[in-house]
């Protein structure tokens, strides 16, 4: 009798060391992905950061565009001197934060650097320019809009 | 790179955009496109031999519009002959056409496209994009769908997932997926309202939950309303304000067009933050007389919402209709969300609030919230999510008193748990054996507008100066929000521990309220703690300087003596002032120092005495001034089981 007694809690403490090993197996690898995770993400947060820093200026730079528009279509209006001095001091100044203006006119219709709002595809070159396009050290931050004709 | 088992990602496939986003860290992380937005226009162009997908698809959507498909969400897994694709043909300006089974298929010159096969461009981008973020292959996901799609339509969203090369998990509905983002399976919720206005579309579900299962009860909506006719309302206000002040019909303008186009959206945002903005758009045109005109307008919030009054009241005839068909009123509902962008504007908001009787949840960003409840699903089917794993975080900073009786913090709030932190720390007092460890939580700057958690005293430290002994102070918090706080003297070891339940356990209320009385009292919290260390400092440069006087005052001129002796006795009493100011207290520390510069050279002589001749250009004296200034610190009167931070 005793003997039984003793097989069956063997038997129980096998099953049981058996689920145990088998949560441990299940806990560690849980460990494993939560840790991979963080380091994952300690990466790419290293990464975002270096894209932040190379990018910092551009929502300013972004904001300051729609006025530099306006001021161009003031400078071209009056055709007054000083207004057009202003002006390329201030492009200029901006030029020198990486801005670049993406040469659009007459040019063949690019998606990557071009927004249509007029035109078809038949007629693929840029006839007139809605808002100027700009990138920053080498990236898009504004796409051109463009009419086509 | 870490190793990572594959994940599965969630996609919210909208009409106009999508989403895709995945867990990481036990959190939904919305993916950025390649583009670097977290949207991806639902928009696929061909262009020859050439496919475009979103952003670059939309850019030339005007100049290619035959070839241009967008909102095939709305003809997956419909029959040509169906009522809606019939009602959608003249929203859209390319071939569709009755293909195989008399299911609705795209024309695009001799070649024909399936929805699926469209969408299934959009999911590949927005499996792409989350390669390329996570750095590894991603070929599963979890896919949502409005609630009202029927089996024909949930069969074609799996397939277009099949055709982008993903393995489709599970679709999920959109209303459940929003309701999943809000953790609302978690509360015990019976009835949710999930209002969704959306860029093309607006659709109203009201969903039943019961033991962690969704089931919807209803839906209904507008197919074609969304926030494109919220920007159409604005610009045809402006061009008529515009026509009235100059007589100048704007709308045949392309160029003029678009400038309006663009500040009117930009209006229509900024006005969801501001009461009222500026169109500002000169040399829009040019008059008959050859002149510039200018467009220059102030639009108030409370214009805007007269001129949407018709479409927000109008979305609420579909919310009626939805619950009459559930059985329930508005009362029934315990819970509501807002899904979609256009839900941002504080008046559909109001009218949610107002219709419903509460406040709908809108904390998680609308135009990403389906898509996060999407990765949610997702990470509980991959493993990632569990209840264990979902973190809770500590909602008030912990910390513990210092000398003075400032708020020391160690752990702040929100921080995520379990976690552990530890600082040393030393002793107020000459030969103090004993510190007192008295743990709060709370935002306030002074220890005694916290809430003490409790209090507990390490003996035992053997005497030594002040700030000699080493104390290391430990905060742990367990995942179960219980706070082990223990202190050990570095020198004996000697350690005494206290454990506090339920660190976490405040209500919503409670936190809140402690939140604001400490942004309230923030001015005044900041001047009471400047005030204790400036008393903090002027204690320990009376102290310091009292023992140079001890020490080296026999080798000052008796009137210096005098004079050094004189400015430490009336720093130390105005130390002791209630009334006194940090100013008064920092000007009469500056003179004490300055008046025992005199006490600083005879000790820098008296050193030099005794070492080889070389002398360190007074860089004895500035060490023994900077030691006075770092403040040492010192009460005369210091109780015993101080602890001061060192």
């Amino acid at each position: 009798m005793s003997k039984k007694i003793v097989k069956k809690s063997s038997n129980a403490s096998s099953q049981q060391l058996a689920k145990l090993q088998q949560q441990l197996v299940e806990a560690q690898g849980k460990e494993r992905r939560v840790l991979a995770d963080y380091q994952n993400l300690v990466r790419r947060t290293g990464q975002e950061r270096l894209q932040l820093i190379k990018l910092a200026n551009r929502d300013l730079l972004v904001d300051l565009l729609g006025p530099l528009e306006h001021l161009t279509l003031a400078a071209n209006q009056s055709k007054d001197q000083g207004l057009v001095m202003i002006l390329e001091q201030f492009k200029r100044t901006l030029t020198e934060f990486g801005l670049v203006e993406i040469e659009v006119l007459g040019k063949e219709f690019d998606v990557n650097t071009m927004e249509a709002v007029e035109g078809s595809q038949e007629n693929g070159k840029v006839a007139q320019i809605v808002h100027k396009g700009y990138q920053l050290n080498g990236q898009v931050i504004q796409h051109a809009k463009v009419i086509l004709k | 790179m870490a190793e990572n088992s594959g994940k599965i990602i969630g996609i919210d496939l909208g009409t106009t955009n999508s989403a895709v986003a995945v867990m990481e860290g036990g959190s939904p992380k919305v993916i950025p496109t390649a583009e670097g937005r977290n949207l991806i226009p639902s928009i696929v162009a061909f262009k020859g031999e050439e496919t475009l997908v979103g952003d670059s698809a939309k850019r030339q959507m005007v100049m290619n519009s035959q070839s241009t498909i967008h909102s095939a969400k709305r003809f997956m897994g419909r029959k040509f002959n169906d009522k809606v694709v019939q009602n959608a043909l003249k929203h859209i300006a390319y071939d569709i056409v009755e293909g195989k089974d008399g299911m609705v298929v795209v024309k695009i010159g001799n070649k024909t496209y399936t929805p699926q096969e469209i969408s299934a461009k959009v999911l590949g981008k927005a499996k792409a994009d989350a390669e390329s973020y996570l750095g590894q292959t991603v070929d599963r996901a979890v896919i949502t769908v409005p609630a009202y799609f029927d089996d024909s339509q949930r069969q074609a969203t799996k397939q277009a997932g099949e055709i982008a090369g993903l393995k489709v998990e599970r679709i999920v509905n959109e209303p459940t997926a929003a309701a999943l983002a809000y953790g609302l399976d978690k509360k015990g919720t019976s009835t949710i309202a999930v209002y969704d206005l959306g860029g093309g579309t607006f659709d109203i579900s009201i969903l039943e939950i019961g033991d962690g299962v969704f089931e919807v009860k209803s839906t209904n909506g507008d197919t074609f309303l969304g926030g494109d006719d919220f920007d159409n309302l604005i610009i045809d206000y402006v061009l008529s304000e515009f026509k009235k002040e100059h007589g100048k019909d704007l709308s045949k303008d392309p160029q003029a067009m678009q400038r309006i186009k663009d500040s009117s959206e930009k209006a229509k945002i900024e006005l969801s933050s501001a009461a009222q903005t500026e169109l500002n758009q000169p040399f829009i045109a040019q008059g008959d007389d050859g002149q510039p005109l200018h467009l220059t307008m102030t639009l108030t919030r409370s214009k805007l919402e007269e001129l949407v009054d018709d479409l927000i009241k109008g979305s609420f005839e579909p919310v009626r209709k939805a619950l009459k068909d559930a059985k329930l009123t508005p009362k029934d509902i315990q819970e509501v969300v807002l899904v979609g962008g256009q839900t941002r504007m504080p008046k559909i908001q109001e009218e949610v609030k107002k219709f419903f009787g509460k406040k709908p949840h809108k904390g998680v960003n609308p135009d990403e919230v389906v898509a996060v409840g999407a990765a949610i699903q997702a990470g509980v089917i991959g493993g990632d999510v569990s209840d264990v794993v979902l973190l809770d975080v500590t909602p008030l900073t912990l910390g513990l008193e210092t000398l003075g009786g400032v708020r020391t913090p160690l752990i702040e709030r929100n921080t995520t748990i379990p976690t552990s932190k530890s600082q040393i720390f030393s002793t107020a007092a000459d030969n103090q054996t004993q510190v007192e460890i008295n743990v709060l939580q709370g935002e306030r700057e002074m220890a005694s507008d916290n809430r003490s958690l409790g209090r507990f005293i390490l003996d035992g430290i053997p005497p030594a100066r002040r700030g000699t002994p080493q104390v290391e102070v430990t905060f742990d918090i367990d995942s179960n929000g219980i706070l082990n706080v223990s202190a050990k003297d570095k020198t004996t070891n000697k350690e005494q521990k206290i454990t506090i339940q339920n660190s976490t356990n405040l209500s919503d209320e409670e936190v809140e309220q402690m939140k604001q009385d400490a942004e309230k009292h923030a001015d005044e919290d900041k001047r009471k703690k400047e005030l204790v260390e400036a008393k903090n400092q002027a204690n320990g440069v009376a102290f310091e300087i009292d023992k140079q006087l001890k020490d080296y005052g026999d080798k000052v001129d008796e009137k210096d003596r005098k004079a050094i002796e004189e400015n430490v006795k009336q720093l130390k009493e105005l130390a002791e002032k209630e009334d006194v100011t940090k100013e008064e207290l920092d000007k009469a520390t500056e003179a004490t120092l300055t008046s025992a510069q005199k006490l600083g050279e005879a000790m820098q002589k008296a050193n030099a005495a005794k070492e080889e001749p070389a002398e360190e250009a007074g860089s004895a004296d500035k060490d023994s001034t900077e030691d006075k200034k770092k403040g040492k610190t010192d009460k005369t009167n210091a109780e015993e089981g101080e602890v001061v931070k060192e």
